[in-house]
């Protein structure tokens, strides 16, 4: 008797491979695992709700799906996927801006990180945590805020945001240490880390 | 170049510093953990987006493929009408108009009936004439007299 042992999909040329070979199902669900939260926390810094950051992180990854087999792997995939992430974020918003401007959206800004569904403490407590985090970090300036974050939570070389931000890697250190001043300032007032 | 190297260990040194007071406030575990809340069931949900992707895909070559022999038909009896018909129009008109000619080129009367036309003519022409003639006749043998008569009985008729 064979047996089939199926690999995870580690990096990004064996995802692509396994897709352009035509497994696309399998390719596509190690793809959204491997970027999910990546592409859906870009979403939900900049719009600050989460409803409308899963929309904008499905329809990311379908355009990005869409148009894999044609990737030409000058930029890594997580650079790609940023850059099409921040571009439905900022066309979303436009469109949001447009509506308040008429009148016909909720003109409320506040941060709807996770609507809470019923369960666990625990649950609520991450959801409360996330959330304060988001708030936090809403209050840096964008550049800083996503040298932060890329740095901090998806853990990219400087080389890597540098070549999203456009912005030299002497400057990304000096917009990591301030976001970092800044947050040791403004957590505390969210709850996190000032007991 | 050993003062670089000790720079750039300084800097790595000064980040992981800052890393770990950062991560002493917001711990990436439980980050990570309350971003999976939101995300856990993306890919079945991409999953499904695509497929509905696909049978729309699916559902609009059906269409396609049903809608060209449709429009394919429709085409050449459109064609059909506006050439073939209206040849058929035009050619039926032109017979039509030969015929006529044809026609009147077989009933073109004879000389003889032709020559009868003319006399014809030319005799109601003399008749006028005639009639002109005979009133001049007729006031050329009256007296001056009868004329100032003829006036006369004129005038009191009026």
């Amino acid at each position: 008797m064979t047996t089939t042992v199926l690999f995870a999909l580690e990096s990004d040329n064996d995802i692509l491979r396994e897709y352009k070979s035509g497994d696309t199902e399998r390719a596509v669900t190690f793809f959204v695992r491997k970027y999910q939260r990546f592409v859906y926390s870009i979403a939900l810094r900049y719009t600050k709700n989460n409803e409308d950051a899963q929309d904008i992180a499905q329809d990311v990854f379908v355009k990005a799906i869409n148009s894999l087999k044609s990737f030409r792997g000058e930029a890594s995939l997580k650079t790609w996927l940023y850059r099409i992430t921040v571009n439905a974020c900022k066309n979303e918003m436009r469109k949001k801006k447009l509506l308040r401007f008429f009148d016909f959206a909720n003109d409320d800004e506040e941060f709807d990180a996770v609507s809470p569904e019923p369960g666990p403490d625990q649950l609520h407590a991450n959801v409360e945590f996330y959330r304060n985090v988001h708030k936090a970090l809403a209050q840096l300036p964008e550049k800083q805020r996503e040298t932060f974050a890329l740095r901090y939570f998806d853990e990219l070389t400087y080389e890597e945001i540098s070549n999203i931000l456009g912005t030299s890697v002497g400057g990304l250190k000096a917009n990591y240490f301030q976001a970092v001043q800044k947050l040791m300032i403004i957590l505390p007032q969210y709850g996190i880390g000032g007991q | 170049m050993a003062s670089e190297d000790n720079s750039t260990m300084d800097n790595m040194d000064n980040e992981k510093i800052i890393n770990e007071k950062i991560e002493r406030l917001i711990p990436k575990q439980t980050y990570y953990n309350s971003l999976d809340t939101s995300v856990k069931n993306m890919s079945v949900t991409i999953h499904e987006s695509l497929q509905k992707q696909q049978q729309k895909k699916g559902y609009f070559r059906l269409k396609v493929l049903q809608i060209i022999p449709l429009a394919t038909v429709a085409s050449v009896a459109i064609l059909y009408i506006v050439f073939v018909q209206s040849n058929a129009i035009n050619v039926s008109h032109i017979n039509y108009e030969a015929k006529q000619n044809l026609g009147a080129l077989t009933s073109e009367p004879s000389t003889t009936e032709f020559n009868a036309i003319v006399n014809e003519e030319l005799r109601m022409l003399n008749h006028d004439y005639i009639y002109q003639d005979d009133a001049l006749y007729l006031f050329d043998d009256m007296t001056s007299s009868d004329l100032q008569t003829t006036v006369d009985e004129l005038v009191a008729l009026l």
